[in-house]
């Protein structure tokens, strides 16, 4: 054996790398409800635990219409409990409930301490699925928030201004919003074991 | 068990149900069948009841304080039914005059002359059976309350620990003598038959199964039954003076002049028919309180101090079977008044991990104005825990999801951030935007109790983000402005009304686009313009 094999095999031990093969094959996935996303996406869909991240300018960029069809399948007939935190303004429920979200086991969170409550709801394994708005995240907060999701087998939904693109995550999945006159322009910024691109979404308005 | 019915009510050999009892019985699967077999006769169709063997306790005395009840003049304590007074309970010596219980207060002053007469008084004697409750719980876990004056103690398993019935009963009567409290019991596999022989005041009957218990049935008059006094006159006036004796009566017919609740009741007393009893839980608290030996100045050292005394709470909480819904914990500082601090808990809970996981976030908020010198911790009341606690304590998280998780997580979350922070939502019935929903406290929903919910239909065009206050926009020439003009995708939609609570609306809604493309819900209310929402 050669001293350079002994340097690939230590590089591999470590747990900061991963490689694109091992990963994307077999990982459960639940379909976006958006064909042309879901070709992109490792495993055809979106992670069904760990961290997304989601980069926008502003908020009601159809965010949310892109959601919906992820939460109807975790929240709608199962009936799990789905965890908001310090969203920028009222979700309104009468809308979710018509977009076919149970309403009855929601539970929204109104603090300045986002992160902190991020990663309790994340980690008491109580929730689904949660999803926050925080713009004062630095990468270990970002790192115990992915953490806490995947030990608890949770979904964390993380909303960021779309300046923080740059900056590195330890989310699996990273996507940058930008609403377009012809519709919706998701950029792939980071997916583990996917290929990245662009494609752009034409949102059926939810109401 | 009697083969003959009494001729009062002649019955046909063939077995006859009236169309109306089948009706009933298919209607109400639980309803006692109605046919024409004597009520004490064996049907297939009706499973014995079995499980459990209850010790009755009957406390004759009750409504007195203890020294009138054994005091040597009579006394009486009486209950008003309309215009007359009728005796509830006669003292031992009002009863050696043959003043008995359900005698007019007139008739017992022709038998007693110097007659002390008290009134009733529920509440006392309600307090007075709950302290002997507490005192049973000695003897077994399970202790029902029969109002107003027995208790009934499943003694199944206490009956091996207490080496028998006979042990066991000398136990009780030897701390009721010190109590001074006079006591009748009995011992049957029926609660309610258990609580009548004991009212009987017979010789203490020892009935371990259901074929003894009719025997003994057989004999008990019907006044220890306590039922209405109009039936008791019915039933007499037939020359029906037992139970025994109302047992050979033909079901239809016994239902039908005495009303069907009275022919459960006998089902049940014979083990026919199940009778679910409440467990009594004692309305104690747990208290406790340290002194410091040196003044405690941070609320780490304070942490590591309530430690045993969280320890001390679980195992308390733990031999009542019960859990606590609130904490109060109270610091007392040497000039400075207390400081307080009020734990609470969505569900009942025992386990002193989960007060620990609250107190720690309250600690870590806590600023102390000056050292504290001690502390006094102090329950809510025991409630009875929910299944779903006992699960999780049997099989630790059960699948994936915990469903203690919530309540847990709630806690904790208002634990930092305060009450009013953590909310649930719900719909209510209202058109208006801002009326159709509200924020919930949660309990009800962490209960698992599902609130009702409008049809997912009822509103196809609302937005998703709602601004929690209108935001007024700017206008050019009559339409609305928003960095740039924007386009009509829809509209208009009139809400209006609200003038019962005194918010009234006359609004126009459109749906518009703005030059990036997001979607907005915008109102006109008297020529302004107003986006109130966004489509997200």
């Amino acid at each position: 054996m050669s001293s350079a094999d002994i340097r690939v095999d230590e590089l591999l031990q470590n747990p900061q790398l991963w490689r694109a093969k091992g990963i994307n094959a077999s990982a459960p996935s639940l379909p976006t409800g958006f064909d042309v996303l879901d070709e992109r996406l490792p495993g055809g869909g979106w992670p069904t635990r760990g961290l997304i991240e989601i980069l926008l300018d502003s908020p009601g960029s159809s965010e949310l219409n892109v959601l919906m069809p992820l939460l109807r399948q975790l929240c709608g007939v199962e009936n799990n409990w789905h965890a908001w935190i310090a969203p920028p303004y009222e979700i309104y429920p009468p809308a979710l409930h018509a977009c076919g979200i149970s309403i009855e086991r929601m539970l929204v969170v109104r603090t300045s301490q986002a992160l902190w409550a991020m990663e309790q709801s994340l980690r008491s394994g109580a929730c689904r699925i949660v999803i926050g708005w925080t713009n004062r995240a630095r990468l270990q907060g970002l790192r115990r928030l992915q953490l806490a999701a995947e030990q608890s087998r949770s979904l964390g939904i993380l909303f960021r201004h779309s300046r923080w693109r740059k900056e590195s995550s330890p989310a699996v999945l990273r996507l940058l919003l930008e609403p377009i006159p012809a519709g919706l322009r998701v950029s792939i910024v980071k997916s583990r074991g996917g290929r990245g691109g662009q494609v752009v979404l034409q949102m059926v308005s939810n109401g | 068990m009697a083969k003959k019915t009494l001729d009062l009510f002649p019955t046909e050999t063939a077995r006859f149900v009236p169309a109306a009892a089948v009706n009933a019985e298919k209607l109400y699967p639980h309803a006692p069948l109605l046919n024409s077999v004597p009520i004490a006769t064996a049907d297939a169709r009706i499973k014995p009841v079995h499980r459990r063997l209850w010790l009755a306790l009957n406390f004759p005395l009750l409504p007195f304080a203890p020294d009138i009840a054994m005091s040597a003049t009579p006394a009486v304590t009486v209950e008003t039914a309309g215009n007359t007074k009728i005796v509830l309970a006669a003292n031992i010596a009002a009863q050696r005059l043959e003043i008995v219980r359900g005698m007019r207060l007139n008739s017992a002053y022709a038998l007693a002359n110097h007659l002390k007469v008290f009134n009733r008084d529920p509440h006392e004697e309600r307090r007075a059976l709950e302290r002997l409750a507490a005192w049973s719980l000695q003897y077994t876990s399970y202790v029902s309350v029969e109002a107003p004056d027995a208790l009934l103690l499943e003694v199944k398993g206490s009956l091996r620990l207490f080496s028998g019935a006979r042990a066991l009963r000398q136990r009780m009567f030897s701390q009721l003598n010190e109590m001074k409290i006079v006591a009748t019991t009995a011992i049957a596999p029926t609660s309610l038959a258990a609580v009548w022989l004991a009212r009987s005041a017979g010789p203490y009957p020892n009935i371990p199964n259901l074929t003894l218990l009719s025997r003994y049935l057989e004999k008990l008059p019907l006044s220890c039954l306590r039922w209405p006094e109009d039936i008791c006159n019915t039933l007499q006036d037939l020359g029906i003076r037992t139970v025994g004796e109302c047992l050979r009566l033909p079901r239809d017919g016994f239902a039908r002049r005495m009303g069907i609740s009275l022919l459960q009741e006998l089902d049940r007393a014979a083990g026919r028919v199940a009778q679910p009893r409440s467990r009594y839980v004692p309305r104690e608290i747990y208290k406790a309180r340290c002194d410091f030996e040196m003044e405690v100045e941070n609320t780490l050292t304070l942490r590591n101090l309530l430690d045993p005394i969280l320890d001390d709470l679980e195992s308390f909480l733990r031999s009542r079977t019960a859990g606590i819904q609130a904490l109060k914990i109270v610091l007392r500082h040497r000039e400075l008044g207390d400081t307080r601090l009020i734990l609470r808990f969505v569900t009942p809970i025992r386990r002193k991990r989960h007060v620990e996981s609250v107190l720690s976030e309250r600690l870590e908020r806590l600023n102390l104005p000056a050292p504290a010198l001690s502390v006094r911790v102090r329950s809510g009341p025991l409630q009875e825990l929910h299944s779903q606690t006992l699960n999780e304590k049997l099989f630790g998280i059960a699948g994936e999801q915990a469903p203690e998780g919530i309540p847990r997580l709630i806690e904790k979350l208002r634990a930092r951030l305060g009450e009013d922070a953590v909310y649930g939502v719900c719909q209510t019935e209202d058109h208006r935007p801002e009326q159709a929903y509200r924020k919930t406290n949660l309990r009800t929903t962490v209960r698992g109790s599902q609130p009702h919910s409008l049809q997912p239909t009822a509103f196809k065009s609302r937005p998703l983000w709602l601004l929690s206050q209108p935001e007024a926009l700017m206008s050019n020439q009559g339409a609305p402005f928003l960095n740039g003009p924007l386009t009509l995708e829809r509209g208009p939609e009139r809400i209006q009304g609200g003038w019962w609570d005194s918010a009234d609306m006359n609004r126009d809604y459109y749906v518009m686009r703005d030059r990036r493309g997001v979607r907005l819900w915008i109102f006109c209310e008297r020529g302004k313009w107003f986006l109130h929402g966004k489509f997200g």
